[in-house]
């Protein structure tokens, strides 16, 4: 009466697996019978859907806590007097009242600096200088400061407070909306004027919205301010010859291409070495290991797909 | 028995209990210390990680800003009329101007130094690049007929210096009588003629002697005839040039690369120039003294026979210079006024000015006159020089009219309504009264040319700043009421008016009366939106706080003639600079830090106390 237990695999039940195995190999037709093979399928869809639903949302959560955790830092930063600034510094304020925006800028407008806030590209000048000084933005990712950069209207006024404490006034003159080619706005040489950037459309949109701001120097009113003023403003035909070219609205590094891609081998791998480690160890290695390794690729995504998206979405 | 040992355990138990009541009440009150400043340290704790940190908040306002215009020399005077018009209506924006040439006008709107810019010379290719890479492009409005006259500081007369001769020798000799020629001895009173080869030969720099020239004396004997003769001095006339780049230096490169074509080439040869008068350049022969706009270059004319040292230029051999019909006026009158000694007891050295007469394309002699310059445009079509070299019957040679530039986009709507109402202001009544400035009147086809521009300017600045345009006719904040009532409904651009009294203490001056309005810009205004009427362009029910005006000096020249900066504009007080930031500075809040730290710090805790409990160094 003693029941034998068959520790062997029945043969009958691995066919279905087989059969599985077969159908992923199958055509198109059979596929569309299996409701197994669905279901894993709709599971796969649903498991990516739910990750960019998630990777969406943790770039606008952690986006934003960086943005103001770097900002709180820079504002620290601010208030010690400097005028000697490298990559990254805060370098000056910029304030907005029509929009509310009050932000630290820092020098370099690369897409690390640019986490931290509105970055003045070091291609331009120093606020004040004659020639453009050029501030990039996000318009959504890291705290969106640039978000509302559209709304500004001509004659709202722009404010830069340097280290040293020099405030320099700018008048919106023109807001315009152009495509990515269209990179004369960013040419350095000319009067003393403010320029802004940020994205104008989504995260595949390379246009963007330009804010040209006139100086608004009410320093200029004696004759040897203008005099001075007078000699840089005007270009000369010499001087159009000097202006060097303006490469583009997008400033990236192959560091960021490296890191992102490094990203997303971390995150295959992750989930590869996953399933794996699921039928042999458990959840709990799956959590250790798999996780730590799909978590930090998450991040480097997170950081890096600028090199995807504008720099300034 | 057992009853009684019943009550008793009842008793006991009673007691018991009340006792274990006590016992915890006192409990009760013996951790209400503990417990109570556990609360208050959580309570500080609390309040330490979520008190809010801002940093030291500006304070101070920024200071209103205003509409800035930049003037030329040549247009101050317009300017300050309307100025003097509008500076009591409440709600309309403060405006300042500021004096400059007319490059430097440009380059003010430019650079950011003024809002709006009034020139007599285009913008050049470049200035309209430089302006178009700060966003804005800019809408001419021809606002002023001007011409250019010749102020001449001349020599002294010879009978002067032969009467005052005499005269030390009937001192030295009694015996000595006046000689008859004497009493024929008269000052010089013009007029004073200049051909164009004069002015070569003068602005050329050419080595004739004006003075001992036989043709430019018989210019000067014709209308004076048996009498007098000049003093021939040893130098040629000097020229008191204007460094300034503009349309005085370019109107008179123009007039003689026209008119003597041989001398300017010649001399432009010589010194390897380009041979084309250029709007943006200074005069570019360069060694007569040059002085910084026209009032400099009029007080040097005023102060010539004392300033020969300061000018490196020999005092007896007289100059001249460019200048205004207006400005020479008043500086003829000042000179004739100025008393004999001034405060110290020194004399007063009266230098002989005269305005040159001119010859113009018909072969007129003819003064600067309002009527001549208002011909010479009117047969021009507003084209500048034009009587010059074409016959144009009374029109004076050096004529051309002066043009408000104003930004597309970048003003504000108040902003562009008061740039509106200059320029309509300008086109109706200042140029009804522009002869009592000497000036000419735009042409017709001006006029039209700046009302065009007038709505123009409103309804690109006025879409750019997010507004609408309105049609009326209800203008009184703008302008004085009435004044524009001509031109009916006219386009403006619809702004809010918040009643904000914006404070301007500078003094305005009306150059018709002299009257020194004391400038109160910011008024208890009850118009506008704040009436509920909702006429945001109207300010007819305001009620000025302080509108009376005190009548002083009505002299526009002699006071500024010796600035440096241009006349009234330069006494005027320095405009308060918005060197404040609006919001306060970002603080470093740090509150996400100190939770930040509470939360890791009540991790740690209870990690280092489970692992104590564990390990049995603690009780659970």
């Amino acid at each position: 009466m003693t029941d034998v237990i068959d520790l062997r695999p029945d043969p009958d039940e691995a066919e279905p697996s087989s059969v599985e195995e077969s159908t992923l190999e199958s055509d198109q037709e059979d596929e569309v019978t299996d409701p197994a093979a669905s279901l894993k399928r709709r599971r796969i869809i649903l498991a990516v859907i739910a990750s960019l639903v998630v990777l969406v949302a943790a770039d606008a959560v952690i986006g934003a806590a960086v943005h103001a955790e770097h900002q709180r830092h820079l504002a620290a930063e601010f208030a010690i007097p400097t005028e000697e600034l490298a990559v990254g510094d805060a370098a000056f304020v910029l304030q907005i009242p029509a929009l509310g925006v009050n932000e630290v800028v820092v020098e370099g407008a690369s897409a690390s600096e640019l986490r931290g806030g509105p970055g003045r590209r070091l291609d331009s000048v120093q606020p004040g200088d004659s020639g453009n000084t050029v501030i990039q933005g996000h318009k959504t990712r890291f705290g969106g400061p640039f978000g509302q950069l559209k709304d500004l209207k001509g004659g709202n006024s722009i404010y830069l407070r340097s280290r040293s404490g020099e405030v320099t006034v700018y008048k919106v003159t023109k807001v315009r909306t152009v495509g990515s080619d269209q990179v004369k706005y960013l040419e350095f040489a000319g009067p003393n004027r403010l320029t802004l950037v940020s994205s104008a459309g989504g995260p595949l949109d390379g246009s963007r919205v330009v804010v040209t701001a006139a100086a608004d120097d009410l320093s200029a009113s004696n004759e040897n301010a203008v005099e001075t003023a007078v000699k840089d403003a005007v270009p000369s035909a010499a001087s159009e010859e000097d202006t060097a070219p303006i490469q583009t609205y997008d400033v990236r590094g192959i560091g960021g291409a490296v890191l992102l891609l490094t990203g997303i081998g971390l995150i295959a791998v992750g989930v590869l070495v996953g399933f794996d480690l699921r039928k042999r160890y458990g959840w709990g290695a799956v959590l250790l290991v798999a996780g730590s390794s799909v978590a930090l690729g998450v991040i480097l995504l997170l950081f890096n797909i600028s090199m995807v998206v504008p720099t300034t979405y | 028995m057992a009853k009684e040992v019943v009550t008793r355990n009842t008793t006991a138990m009673q007691q018991a209990g009340q006792a274990m009541k006590k016992n915890k009440k006192i409990g009760a009150r013996s951790g209400l210390l503990p417990r109570g400043m556990l609360a208050a340290v959580a309570a500080l704790v609390l309040a330490w990680a979520v008190a809010p940190f801002v940093a030291g908040a500006q304070t101070d306002p920024a200071e209103p800003v205003e509409l800035r215009v930049a003037v030329t020399h040549e247009s101050l005077a317009p300017a300050l009329t309307w100025l003097g018009a509008v500076k009591n209506i409440p709600g309309s924006t403060t405006a300042r101007q500021i004096a400059g040439g007319d490059a430097q006008s440009k380059e003010r709107l430019i650079t950011g130094g003024a809002d709006i810019a009034v020139s007599g010379t285009p913008f050049t290719e470049a200035e309209t690049k430089a302006l178009e890479a700060t966003g804005r492009s800019v809408i001419e409005a021809p606002i002023q007929a001007v011409g250019m006259s010749f102020l001449v500081s001349g020599p002294r007369p010879t009978g002067i210096d032969l009467c005052q001769f005499v005269e030390q020798s009937i001192e030295d000799d009694p015996l000595n009588e006046l000689p008859p020629d004497c009493l024929k001895v008269r000052d010089f009173e013009g007029p004073l003629r200049l051909t164009s080869e004069n002015l070569a030969d003068v602005f050329l720099e050419s080595s004739v002697n004006n003075w001992q020239d036989p043709g430019f004396l018989a210019l000067l004997a014709e209308l004076q005839p048996g009498g007098l003769s000049m003093v021939s001095p040893l130098r040629p006339a000097s020229a008191v040039l204007r460094s300034d780049a503009g349309m005085p230096n370019l109107a008179l490169g123009t007039y003689l690369r026209t008119t003597q074509p041989a001398k300017w080439s010649t001399r432009s040869a010589g010194l390897f120039l380009n041979p084309e008068p250029a709007p943006d350049a200074t005069w570019p022969f360069t060694r007569a003294p040059a002085k910084q706009g026209l009032p400099d270059a009029v007080g040097v004319i005023r102060q010539w026979k004392t300033a020969s040292a300061a000018v490196d230029v020999p005092a007896e051999s007289g100059a001249m210079t460019m200048t205004t019909p207006l400005a020479a006026a008043q500086a003829i009158q000042a000179e004739a006024e100025e008393p004999p000694f001034d405060a110290t007891g020194e004399a007063n050295l009266n230098t002989d000015l005269y305005v040159a007469q001119m010859k113009n394309g018909a072969g007129e002699w003819l003064s600067p006159t309002p009527t001549a310059i208002t011909t010479s445009l009117a047969a021009g079509q507003g084209a500048p020089l034009f009587a010059a070299t074409q016959n144009v019957p009374g029109g004076w040679p050096l004529s051309w009219a002066n043009s408000i530039y104003a930004p597309d986009s970048g003003l504000t709507g108040v902003e562009a309504n008061t740039v509106a109402a200059l320029i309509r202001w300008q086109s109706t009544v200042g140029r009804q009264r522009s002869a009592e400035l000497s000036d000419g009147q735009v042409p017709d086809v001006l006029v039209k040319r700046a009302l065009s521009a007038a709505d123009k300017i409103v309804s690109s600045n006025c879409t750019a700043a997010g507004l609408k345009t309105v049609l009326t006719s209800d203008v009184t904040r703008f302008a004085p009421a009435g004044t524009l009532a001509e031109l009916g409904e006219t386009l403006w651009c619809d702004t809010p008016y918040d009643g904000s009294p914006v404070v301007d203490e500078g003094p305005a001056v009306d150059p018709f009366t002299g009257a020194v309005v004391p400038v109160v810009a910011g008024i208890s205004a009850s118009s506008g939106s704040t009436s509920g009427t909702n006429r945001p362009l109207s300010a007819s029910s305001a009620t000025p706080s302080s509108a009376s005006a005190t009548v002083g000096s009505a002299d526009l020249s002699t006071e500024s003639a010796n600035t440096a900066t241009g006349g009234i504009a330069a006494s005027l007080p320095p405009v308060k600079v918005a060197r404040i930031m609006p919001l306060p500075l970002p603080g470093s809040d740090p509150r996400f830090d100190r939770l930040a730290t509470l939360a890791l710090g009540g991790l740690m805790f209870l990690g280092v106390r489970a692992l104590m409990r564990r390990s049995g160094l603690i009780s659970a």
